[in-house]
């Protein structure tokens, strides 16, 4: 593969990559949060509902 | 919500009483020191796991292992700097399920580390040269490490964003 296309292949992966992981967390804290103002925790010992 | 004892005890301890007095400048200085420090850990661990993945193949693996001790270093910066600010404001720690979930991916890059140090995962990554392709557990490990590193440092960003409704 060209040099230059290689690495911008590189840098779009890895975009990508630090993307899917801001998804991931943010969809955790957001699941966490709607666990406490819709019912039980699933995890209540590692993330209860601070009240 | 009263306040646990626990929770008591910090706020009773002279450092939190030292960190408090000297808040104006004490934390933005710890701040600073805990983005330089998560800066040279990345900089460096990240820059081994993505070797390990396949960028910079003409680099040798051992090479960019010498830079290990700087991100050791960073990360220690760190662990001191968080325990300041733990320690200053805990509520604001304890109580946040974004600190929780740091917490938790640095829990499971810890463990990472030692499957890395404590198979033959590293030995086996000692020896290749330039352009030799890592074998796929060490692929493994790398890739877990740099996805919690970057998820800590996510989670580290959204800290101020999930603050508990309460200070006491």
């Amino acid at each position: 593969m060209n040099g230059r296309l290689g690495t911008a292949v590189e840098l779009i992966a890895f975009a990508a990559f630090i993307a899917a992981i801001f998804i991931v967390v943010m969809a955790s804290l957001t699941f966490l949060s709607s666990q406490c103002s819709h019912g039980t925790p699933v995890l209540p010992a590692i993330f209860p509902c601070f009240q | 919500m009263e306040m646990a004892a626990w929770e008591t005890f910090i706020r009773s301890t002279a450092l939190h009483v030292f960190i408090r007095t000297y808040e104006p400048w004490l934390w933005p200085m710890c701040e600073t020191l805990h983005y330089l420090g998560l800066s040279i850990l990345l900089g460096t661990v990240g820059f081994f796991d993505l070797r390990v993945l396949g960028m910079a193949r003409g680099i040798p693996i051992e090479s960019i292992h010498r830079l290990i001790p700087w991100g050791i270093g960073g990360y220690l910066v760190n662990i001191l700097t968080g325990i300041v600010f733990f320690v200053g404001h805990p509520d604001q720690y304890f109580y946040n399920n974004a600190f929780r979930l740091k917490a938790l991916f640095m829990v499971v890059a810890g463990l990472n580390v030692l499957a890395f140090y404590g198979t033959s995962a590293f030995r086996e990554l000692r020896t290749l040269g330039p352009n030799a392709e890592p074998p796929v557990r060490a692929k493994i490990i790398a890739g877990t490490s740099l996805s919690m590193w970057v998820a800590v440092l996510i989670c580290g960003r959204l800290l101020t964003f999930y603050r508990p409704p309460f200070f006491h």
